[in-house]
């Protein structure tokens, strides 16, 4: 079994019988949808949300069936259970891989993509200035990377062997620390008188299978971009690579308009009426804020006494089903109880 | 500076190539210039040289985005600076920027959709435009390899930028698409400087084989035998890959597929490994090649029959751009054919996914199942000429689309008669461009002709395994 399908496995584990298997395909993408999102916190698998790029629904809905066929899966999509043989190969599988510990897909989603290509980029000039290689066509196509790493080289190129040596101490200390082989991230970067591999080349070259490398790749880099966050004051130039790149938290672009609205005072009803949405709609995208948002305070919405039950009858525990919550507390609405959830698992990520 | 100056203080060339001088000099003289040389000569230099003599900016039109980033890329490695690309891909606020100070460029490549753009045509309008140039001018018409349904509203953006001073370049432009391509720019007064499409340096070499899964041991026992660097065609990506995957499992190392259906970065590496010579087989779909400029190809094989005569040639082309000996070796099994009769069809939307825009007024991009990029464009453009014109728009689309797939087949047959020929390909080939055949040593295998000059003499070979990660880094950034 590849390890992307060990890693779905694992995921629909952990919705099983509450969520249909394309959730987990919306969480692998990153779709910046309330149900996705609050999804990733519920069921704390935030780690793989935007990882996989590659995956389109065909390929998913392919290895789906493929897992039902091996016996791995039961049910139909919409209720999905794993068998006692898709544990055993989730076992397998990710008891050789590993769990990937320091994978941060919500958090570094958006970041480490950017960060890669900058680095990519920049590597491959101050290798150039280094030799002293002027004709080379650049990594990247993309005109604002390019812009950015121009400047990022016009800043701190004064002595130009000095930068390329600056840059391998930096990144000799980053590779060190990270928990992959350090080829995973270094045969990817193209310099003078060598150019990078592709994925699957360096997959290849790895001996590995190409899903695999690309966990532990992605697994590597977001080390890496957390080893740069923490110990920036070590890595001046990492550190610049990283500097400006502003991650908004995922939300979609229909509950920041909510949150303007609410801003300005207004009620659900009269945010849903100006809005011409549902009542519900509006309340998604308050628990969505609720979720990502670490200033949203749920107060106008739920009092203190009413939290404080929900926490009381069971929601500060993992509890993920609202039924039977809902069932403890006749009083609360639904959207109460989403509410308060959401505002816990906020707390643990 | 005379242009013989240019050529050698600005391009470093010593002499033009067949063709150059004519086309710059017409331009020069202030003449509409229609250039058709052939494939991998030099038609760039018959722009960019001009553009030094003349002032003003030189706007060119070319049909693919990576095309047009090849060519803005090799032109920033000559040192030109003033080079900018405007593509839908670019970001909205970054476009805006550019076309605030397009007059700061010498070189604007542009896609045919931007000229629709009105604040794009805006720009250029403030412009002072020295010349206009539409490169790969065949895809203009419906009888050229290629067709681009907005390639034909180049005429109309030309007149409303004044009529400036326009190049046409082309390789593979018969005596109809010539005709198609003065009528669709508008050019009434135009020179036209017709050479050859022979490129007497690539052998022609057709092999028919049997069934089809003999073709992957001939695939295999030719990339053993001949020098490379060479490109593999395929008329599929999945063909491509597993052809790849086959090449490596038997030990051809240096080797890796390209298609479009790979991640850009991807592509891009593959491209500057091949270019670099770190790897030197590519099996690739028609997607690869078209501006990549390496030299020293020599060899093209074509997995499976091109869809027509213009293809196999461009794709050709590619081979032995240094002039020096290149061979061209077709794998053919009766009934390859049948396989574009399917990609023919695939690339034009079918009858329901035409009637749910033409009838339930869907948005193209809302069709089931989604339209590829190609089918898109084509489902826009017809929809849009059909309103133009007050006709009914499922009548115009199918109406197009049937004459399309018809002039297709016609030229799927013609391709298929040459291979089937028993007469010199060369000869037959130039023949449908009205050209008169020559002889030549090493010419085709009806006229005879010697593999063994194409034999492989050095392969390089790779020693990147067992490298420690150190010393790898310290290559790339050296720690003195
Ligand atoms: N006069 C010359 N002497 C030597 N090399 C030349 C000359 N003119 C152009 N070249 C080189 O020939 C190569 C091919 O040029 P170019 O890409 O312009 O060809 P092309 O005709 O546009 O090819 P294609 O058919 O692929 O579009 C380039 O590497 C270019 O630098
Ligand atoms: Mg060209
Ligand atoms: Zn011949």
């Amino acid at each position: 079994m590849r390890c992307l399908e060990a890693v779905v496995l694992c995921m629909l584990k952990e919705v099983e019988g509450e969520r249909t298997a394309s959730s987990v395909f919306h969480l692998l993408k990153g779709k910046k949808s309330a149900q996705t999102i609050q999804d990733a916190h519920l069921f704390k698998l935030d780690k793989w949300f935007q990882t996989t790029p590659f995956l389109t629904m065909a390929l998913f809905d392919q290895l789906i069936e493929g897992l039902q066929q091996s016996g791995c899966l039961e049910g139909d999509r919409q209720r999905s259970f794993v068998t006692a043989k898709g544990r055993d190969e989730i076992k397998d599988v990710l008891g050789q891989i590993g769990t990937f510990p320091h994978l941060s897909g919500w958090k570094l989603g958006g970041t480490a993509p950017l960060f890669f290509s900058r680095l990519q980029l920049a590597v491959q000039v101050v290798s150039h200035l280094a030799y002293q290689d002027r004709t080379y066509y650049p990594i990247t196509r993309d005109e604002g990377v390019q812009q950015w790493v121009k400047q990022f080289v016009k800043k701190n190129g004064f002595e130009k062997g000095k930068l390329a040596a600056s840059f391998h101490r930096e990144i000799r200390f980053v590779l060190e620390k990270q928990p992959e082989h350090p080829d995973c991230l270094l045969l990817r970067f193209s310099g003078h008188s060598q150019t990078g591999k592709t994925i699957e080349q360096t997959a290849d070259l790895l001996c590995m299978e190409p899903t695999e490398y690309w966990f532990r790749f992605l697994h590597s880099l977001h080390a890496v971009v957390q080893t740069v966050m923490n110990e920036g004051e070590e890595l001046p130039l990492l550190k610049q690579l990283l500097s400006d790149i502003t991650v908004s938290v995922p939300l979609t672009e229909s509950a920041r308009k909510t949150a303007a609205y609410l801003h300005k005072g207004m009620k659900i009803e009269e945010v849903a009426a100006a809005r011409r949405l549902k009542r519900a709609t509006i309340e998604d995208h308050i628990v969505e804020l609720a979720l990502n948002d670490p200033y949203f305070s749920i107060r106008p919405f739920i009092d203190e006494q009413k939290e404080a039950a929900v926490l009381k009858a069971g929601g500060s525990s993992g509890v993920r089903q609202l039924k039977p919550l809902k069932d403890r507390l006749p009083d609360h609405s639904y959207f109460e109880i989403r509410l308060v959830l959401a505002k816990e698992s906020r707390g643990t990520t | 500076m005379t242009i013989d100056e240019h050529l050698y203080q600005t391009f470093g060339f010593s002499s033009f190539r067949p063709g150059q001088r004519e086309t710059i000099e017409s331009l020069l003289g202030g003449r509409h210039t229609l250039s058709m040389l052939p494939t991998g000569t030099g038609k760039s230099l018959c722009y960019q040289l001009p553009a030094y003599m003349l002032s003003g900016s030189v706007v060119v039109v070319s049909p693919l985005l990576s095309l047009m980033q090849d060519q803005v890329e090799q032109l920033k490695m000559k040192g030109e600076k003033r080079v900018i690309a405007l593509n839908s891909f670019l970001q909205y606020k970054e476009k805006n920027a550019a076309l605030l100070r397009l007059d700061r460029y010498k070189f604007i490549f542009l896609s045919p959709e931007m000229l629709q753009m009105p604040n794009v045509m805006q720009a250029l309008r403030g412009l002072s435009i020295a010349l206009f140039v539409v490169d790969e001018a065949h895809c203009i018409s419906q009888w050229g390899y290629d067709f681009r349904p907005d390639y034909s509203l180049l005429g109309k953006a030309r007149t409303q930028l004044g009529s400036p001073l326009t190049l046409a370049l082309t390789a593979t432009a018969n005596q109809k698409v010539r005709a198609d391509i003065r009528e669709k720019l508008r050019l009434t007064d135009v020179e036209e400087w017709v050479f050859s499409v022979n490129r007497p340096n690539i052998a022609v070499n057709i092999e028919m084989v049997e069934e089809p899964l003999q073709k992957r041991v001939r695939l295999l026992e030719w990339v053993q035998f001949l020098q490379a660097p060479g490109i593999v065609y395929f008329s599929g990506r999945k063909s491509a890959e597993e052809a790849a995957a086959y090449l490596k499992q038997h030990g051809i190392n240096r080797s890796a597929f390209y298609h479009g259906g790979m991640d850009a970065g991807d592509r891009l590496l593959i491209q500057h490994q091949f270019l670099n010579g770190e790897i030197d087989i590519v099996c690739a779909t028609s997607a690869f090649g078209m501006g990549i400029n390496k030299e020293n190809v020599r060899f093209v094989i074509h997995y499976h029959m091109p869809a027509q005569i213009e293809a196999y040639l461009q794709e050709i082309g590619r081979a032995g751009r240094d002039g020096k000996p290149a061979i061209s070796v077709l794998l053919y099994v009766p009934g390859d054919e049948k396989l574009h009769e399917f990609i023919a069809e695939s690339e034009f939307p079918d009858e329901g996914q035409i009637r749910q825009v033409t009838e339930y007024g869907l948005h193209p991009r809302d069709v089931q199942p989604p339209l590829s990029e190609t089918q898109l464009r084509f489902l826009v453009h017809y929809a849009k000429t059909a309103d133009e014109q007050g006709q009914s728009r499922s009548e115009l689309i199918r109406d197009v689309r049937r004459k399309l797939l018809e002039k297709k087949a016609v030229k799927r047959v013609e391709m298929k008669h040459w291979v089937e020929s028993k007469d010199c390909r060369r000869a037959a080939y130039m023949q449908m461009f009205h050209e008169k055949a020559s002889e030549q040593l090493q010419c085709c295998d009806r006229c005879g002709l010697d593999p063994v000059l194409y034999k492989m003499k050095d392969r390089m070979e790779t020693a990147e395994k067992g490298m420690d990660w150190r010393e790898r880094l310290n290559i790339l950034l050296p720690e003195f």
